[in-house]
């Protein structure tokens, strides 16, 4: 499997585990949400402040419907 | 591709090794046994992650799902998951290139993109106009 997409057209598939390397994390995980698939993501999101306090508000106000969780 | 077993995952080479080495150490235990005990190591990470797994609302542990990178952590959750729910959930895709890109570039550019598209959704989602400016603002400021 090549690009990450395609991971996310595979059928039936309904939610991801992201453990990617941090530098791809951040964008793996939008990514799945934007294809509406649930998230579990490894810690740290981000080693940006202001890119997970975005992302985190964004998802408070339900721009992504998919749920999503960090471990 | 369906994935129900960690022996069919087709795993990395070095979790694949470390299945093989526990398996000759003790010999008179069985593969499934072995592989259990790899999953016991560090069982306080696993049962975090395990209770952070179901913590996610809406995806049961009947759902099909894909793995993205085999970090450790990765793996024994997904080793965790197989086992305990093997009836019921299903792997069905693995994804674990590196990128190719040089890692500063590609972060910053990442970084830039996703800023400049969670502003505009945020830009569109929230009614606050100034709270919206203000966060653009901080992105903007952080980027720089």
């Amino acid at each position: 499997m090549t690009e990450f997409r395609q991971l996310l057209e595979l059928p039936d598939l309904e939610w991801v585990i992201i453990g990617s390397p941090q530098e791809a994390r951040l964008e793996h995980v939008i990514i799945a949400l934007e294809a509406g698939k649930h998230v579990y993501t490894e810690l740290p999101l981000t080693t940006s402040y202001v890119l997970s306090l975005s992302l985190s508000l964004s998802l408070s106000l339900s721009l992504f419907p998919p749920s999503w969780s960090l471990g | 591709m369906e994935i129900d077993t960690l022996e069919d995952a087709a795993w990395t080479r070095e979790h694949q090794e470390i299945v093989v080495r526990m398996s000759a150490e003790k010999a008179a235990q069985t593969k499934e046994q072995a592989i259990q005990e790899l999953l016991q190591i560090d069982v306080a990470a696993i049962v975090r992650a395990s209770e952070q797994a179901c913590v996610v609302p809406a995806a049961p542990p009947k759902a099909a799902f894909a793995v993205a990178g085999l970090s450790t952590t990765t793996k024994r959750l997904t080793g965790l998951l197989l086992s305990n729910h093997s009836a019921d959930c299903r792997l069905v895709g693995v994804y674990d290139n590196q990128p190719t890109v040089p890692e500063y570039v590609r972060h910053r550019y990442v970084s830039l993109s996703l800023s400049l598209s969670l502003s505009l959704s945020l830009a569109r989602s929230m009614r606050n106009f100034m709270l919206t400016i203000s966060t653009i603002a901080l992105v903007i400021k952080f980027l720089l």
